[in-house]
């Protein structure tokens, strides 16, 4: 009787191998169909989400590597124009953002005099930043020979301020210590327009200047060691 | 006679319910200060329950020899599977209460034989799936070279693994394959026999099922919701590890593989919970739709704590419940039930009822105590009112649970399962326990190797 139940076949009711067995079959296809889908998934899937955080309390050592991230626009402007500009600023799960920059650089090198100095108006718009940093509105002028003529910085955590050898602390502990570091993501955008000072309205020889807009966008990564 | 006997039950229940009342509060209350909710006193009820349990089968294996061959060699089985828990618990407590005293190297050793006894029980379950409740093979020299080859293949795995003569994704990828094949043994009786017009392979379909649960509770069921990953990634670590997930860029596909059996598991406990609910009225089996309706709401309860709870505490007490837990605590709890409903031990005979009524009153306790134990970390309340409670529960279960052994214990129709007389020889039940040992003590052997303790 025993071996009867375990034949594939029943030898009285003559049932087909299918028949009696397309229960088992379609198990063994479902599990197929879900363990291809699940295989794909835990495949690509950020392996970040399946560690779960060590939370018990120990001695820490932070190593902290700096990354910097430059993008340069550059046009000529005459007066009253403007260049428009924008980054799209994303973080990867161990990134920190330390501080975002926009460096204007304008080199007046046709003015006659101090009184021909061209001046640059730049402006911010981070409506679409997380975490919703101040927007900046400042004049600077483009003096001749200067390096940077204006520099907007926004500044989220500095790595540096962060002591690096952390005592009696769990890891979620010691992460929100750089938590400040996570914001700032979304678009950055600013406008810079040339405002041509030319005294006595003479334009024939002070008419616009080459303007060179630099985003310099710092971040960094920790390193968790438990000691 | 009776009268007698009856008296002394009570004189014992009163003793018990005074001790209750009396001393667990006062050992209670000198814990003082300290923090209540600890997995390592889980851990410790967990490695003497199991203990226990593998001591008593064996007991009944070596002295009953009356009782059917066929559940003679089941237990024999069990009693080695709940052995290498024991020791697998003896193992990680020692680590925690003495760890910091001890050696790295010994630490390691420890940590190395809890995995060698992890690796054990993993391949022991196609053993216990090839017996009970239906003998895949019914012929001696099957059933003994089945032994021979899963012993084998254990020891030549452990050893390719320590060796790393191939990657370890390897072992991992064959380990698994012939777990699933070993999975599907139960799945297919309880797929093919749940709906029979016949009781007789009813019954084997309902123990089949009781079984997989008792079974592969500890793989991956108690986090089904994590079936389709999403929503339920980290149950996918937490259950299987993921080895090195933080390395590289990817999940490891060691990983992937041992998610397979998860699926294969949560699947199986899914189609339970919808049979039992759908199956017609008279072929019902009700503790079978009550465990598997548990499993279930606890795989619910269990994606809601991992989501929701944020309180450590709570946490890693819930987790050792929800992962270690189901073979230290769920398991003894369903294999003894097993054992009582489809009449393995011979309960007719007075000595064994009342070894076995010990036993259940040790698991009664074990799981008051655990159910405190996690109750008292997400509601602080005091010790001595707390011991008071465990006290008057306790008097409560310990009486009811005559009654519920009773019941379970009877013998009834749906309680009969086909038994084959000429199964094996009566010396194949010494064998298997000798060559469960022996391949038990070579795993700790190797464990010894891996640690560099022989240099």
């Amino acid at each position: 009787m025993m071996n009867e139940m375990f034949r594939f076949r029943k030898p009285d009711g003559g049932q087909a191998f299918y028949q009696k067995e397309r229960r088992t079959t379609a198990f063994i296809a479902i599990f197929i169909l879900i363990l291809i889908f699940d295989t794909i998934v835990l495949r690509t899937i950020d392996p970040e989400r399946l560690i779960e955080p060590d939370e018990t309390s120990k001695d820490w050592s932070i190593e902290v590597s700096v990354f910097e991230q430059t993008e340069t626009v550059s046009e000529e402007l005459s007066a009253n124009q403007m260049i428009q500009t924008s980054i799209d600023l994303a973080l990867s799960q161990q990134e920190y953002l330390q501080s975002v920059s926009i460096t204007i650089q304008c080199s007046d090198e046709d003015e006659p005099g101090e009184a021909f100095s061209d001046e640059i108006n730049a402006r911010s718009d981070l409506s679409a930043v997380d975490g919703l940093p101040a927007d900046k509105d400042e004049s600077g002028s483009c003096l001749e020979g200067t390096e940077d003529d204006l520099v907007l910085t926004w500044t989220f955590l500095d790595a540096s301020s962060v002591e690096l050898n952390q005592t009696d602390k769990t890891q979620s502990e010691v992460l929100q210590l750089f938590e400040s570091g996570k914001i700032g993501t979304g678009t950055w955008n600013a406008e810079i327009e040339l405002q041509v000072v030319t005294a006595g309205g003479i334009t024939a020889i002070d008419n616009g200047e080459q303007v060179t807009v630099t985003w310099t966008i710092s971040t960094f990564e920790i390193d968790l060691n438990s000691n | 006679m009776g009268y007698m006997q009856n008296l002394w039950l009570r004189g014992v229940r009163a003793a018990i319910f005074l001790c209750a009342l009396v001393f667990i509060p006062v050992v209670r209350a000198e814990e003082g200060i300290k923090e209540t909710a600890d997995t390592l006193d889980l851990m410790i009820l967990s490695m003497g329950l199991n203990l226990l349990i593998a001591l008593t089968l064996l007991w009944f294996v070596l002295k009953y020899k009356e009782n059917f061959i066929q559940n003679r060699l089941f237990l024999a089985v069990i009693s080695l599977l709940f052995l290498a828990n024991g020791i697998h618990f003896a193992s990680e407590s020692l680590v925690l209460l003495k760890g910091s005293s001890f050696s790295d190297r010994s630490v390691n050793f420890l940590l190395m034989m809890r995995a060698s006894m992890d690796f054990y029980t993993a391949t022991i379950f196609m053993l216990i799936f090839v017996l009970f409740p239906s003998p895949v093979f019914t012929q001696r020299k099957h059933m003994i070279w089945l032994g021979v080859i899963v012993a084998t293949l254990y020891i030549l795995l452990l050893i390719v693994f320590i060796s790393q003569i191939v990657p370890s994704t390897t072992v991992v990828l064959i380990s698994n394959i012939f777990m699933l094949v070993g999975f599907m043994i139960p799945i297919r009786w309880y797929l093919l026999y749940r709906d029979s017009p016949t009781q007789l392979e009813r019954n084997h379909a309902v123990a089949a099922g009781m079984l997989g649960i008792a079974i592969l509770v500890s793989q991956g069921m108690f986090s089904w919701t994590s079936i389709f990953v999403y929503g339920g990634e980290t149950l996918v670590a937490s259950m299987g590890g993921v080895t090195n997930a933080d390395v590289l860029d990817t999940v490891a596909w060691s990983v992937v593989f041992n998610h397979a059996r998860f699926v294969m598991s949560s699947m199986f406990l899914l189609y339970i919970v919808f049979k039992e609910l759908t199956v017609a009225k008279d072929i019902v089996s009700s503790p079978l739709r009550f465990v598997a309706l548990a499993v279930f709401f606890v795989g619910i309860l269990n994606a809601l704590v991992n989501g929701l709870v944020e309180d450590p505490n709570l946490s890693s007490l819930w987790n050792f419940f929800a992962i270690r837990g189901t073979y230290g605590l769920v398991r003894p709890l369903l294999i003894v039930y097993l054992l009582l409903k489809f009449n393995l031990i011979d309960m007719g005979n007075p000595e064994v009822r009342k070894v076995a009524r010990l036993v259940a009153l040790v698991l009664i306790s074990v799981w008051v105590a655990m159910v405190f134990e996690i109750f008292q970390a997400f509601l602080p309340i005091p010790q001595l009112l707390s011991a008071a409670i465990i006290g008057v529960v306790l008097a409560f279960l310990i009486g009811w649970e005559d009654r519920m052994f009773e019941n379970v214990a009877k013998d009834s129709e749906d309680s009969q399962l086909h038994i084959i007389e000429e199964f094996v020889e009566p010396d194949d039940v010494s064998r298997f326990i000798t060559m469960g040992l022996v391949t038990m003590i070579i795993g700790c052997f190797l464990a010894f190797v891996k640690t560099g303790l022989l240099v």
